[in-house]
């Protein structure tokens, strides 16, 4: 009989099977990764990269195969010690460096994301009209102190 | 009594049950899982007795940027104080519409908490993932204080339940801190966890021990006079725990949410699980205990809907 572990692909497997992910054929991922490239413009490069690695987890583990972030990293970890970490994101890159250019290029406004001013509100906040209630534990103190 | 919320296109961050009013419950919530949009806070009223299920929105209040954590004030019954995504800290006030009453913009990264002082009751803290913990007084245009000593991400800072200065804090550096507001530097580090720790909470019941929960998957009981091993290891969850919260009612129950999609209770002094809650279909992150209807608990998720009810383990 087939144990569970023998049919699912190992952990490995599936990080190779995210590396490789044409991410810049996936249309879907393409139409959310140009918003979070708007939001993220004035961010700086590595924050850039950050969010659109994020994004890739998020998109891969909830759309193609679920995976543990920090295996992962442990994992990235391992081997960028042995073949040089540099050469590792290049290639993981791949396309979509490409797009994200074209997609900052494209950039206007964003109707699915609502502007809000940074106003404070107008009129008096309240004044505090209940005193502060006991909590739970502190009332089993209490209790227990006039008992004694 | 199981009662469900939607928060339509809004994923559940945090949710915390009012120090003041029974019924009320704040939620934070996040557009696009947090990853990119606006921020909800909503503040629910959650009937009981013959309304119970009944659920009604009392005020809604929309940020630019997902909202992360929410705590109540201690001193006035209407204010709450929200952690973003954006780095600012916003106090807001149910009384007033639309905007808060104080926005501070200190944090060079995402907030990941707020949490209010629950002796002194006149200060809150923050903890950011630029690796520091700021003090704040709700009146002061600028932080009190700024905490330095963590080398990653801070997830977590949360007063003792006992101490008017006496702090404890989690990182992405797998170590929670003991801190005193008196002093700059931490007065205790224990390396927790072989992962990062997201979360962390005082036991009420008794003053030296505290719960946390990691990406490891574990939760860990620690009693801070023997910071050398932990008390217990709670093991059950299939993936990253969130969020651990240690009952106001008893000194021995925790509920933890993880990335599993589960919410689940334990009791820490036989370390069994006593309770799952797996009506979720997502990452369940937010998990709070009504302070004054004690058998009812508020949970949250991605899956865009609050839950209120009483786990088979309390009733």
């Amino acid at each position: 009989m087939e144990t569970a572990s023998q049919q699912q692909p190992s952990q490995e497997q599936v990080f190779v099977r995210f590396e490789g992910y044409d991410f810049a054929n996936d249309e879907t991922f393409q139409s959310g990764l140009q918003s979070i490239v708007r939001n993220n413009q004035s961010k700086t490069e590595q924050e850039q990269k950050d969010a659109i690695q994020s994004a890739k987890y998020f998109y891969f583990t909830r759309f193609v195969q679920s995976f543990d972030l920090a295996q992962y990293k442990a994992w990235c970890a391992d081997r960028s010690s042995t073949v040089g970490s540099s050469e590792v994101t290049s290639t993981q890159e791949g396309g979509s460096t490409d797009t994200i250019g074209e997609t900052q290029a494209e950039t206007v406004g964003n109707e699915s994301i609502r502007q809000i001013p940074d106003n404070l509100a107008e009129g008096t906040p309240s004044e505090a009209r209940l005193a502060p209630k006991l909590k739970p534990w502190e009332q089993k103190k209490a209790a227990i102190a006039t008992s004694s | 009594m199981f009662t469900k919320h939607r928060t339509a296109g809004y994923n559940g961050y945090a949710v915390q049950w009012s120090p003041f009013f029974e019924d009320k419950l704040a939620v934070a919530t996040a557009a696009n899982f947090g990853l990119i949009g606006n921020g909800r806070l909503h503040i629910l009223s959650v009937g009981a007795g013959p309304a119970a299920g009944a659920v009604n929105v009392e005020r809604v209040f929309d940020t630019q940027d997902g909202l992360f954590d929410v705590c109540w004030s201690e001193v006035n019954e209407n204010q709450l104080v929200t952690a973003s995504g954006d780095g600012s800290i916003k106090l807001w006030d149910t009384t007033l519409a639309d905007f808060p009453i104080q926005n501070w913009h200190e944090h060079q990264r995402e907030v990941f908490s707020v949490n209010w002082n629950l002796v002194s009751k006149d200060t809150f803290l923050s903890a950011s993932w630029d690796n520091t913990i700021k003090l704040w007084n709700q009146n002061s245009p600028r932080s009190l204080q700024t905490f330095n000593g963590h080398s990653h991400c801070v997830y977590s800072a949360m007063w003792s339940p006992h101490s008017p200065t006496l702090f404890a804090s989690c990182s992405g550096d797998h170590t929670l801190k003991l801190w005193d507001t008196n002093s700059p530097a931490p007065v205790q580090t224990i390396l927790a966890h072989s992962n990062e720790v997201l979360t962390l909470d005082w036991n009420k019941y008794q003053d030296h021990t505290i719960v946390t929960g990691s990406v490891d998957h574990t939760i860990k009981v620690w009693d801070l006079r023997r910071p050398d091993r932990e008390l217990n290891c709670l093991r059950g969850h299939e993936y990253a725990v969130r969020k651990v919260k240690c009952s106001p009612h008893s000194g021995s129950l925790v509920a933890s949410t993880s990335y599993d999609m589960t919410m689940r209770m334990w009791d820490i002094t036989t370390g069994d699980m006593i309770e799952i809650h797996d009506a979720h279909t997502e990452f369940v992150l937010g998990v709070d205990f009504n302070l004054y209807r004690d058998r009812e608990v508020a949970t949250c998720a991605w899956d865009e809907s609050v839950h209120v009810f009483t786990p088979r383990c309390l009733m």
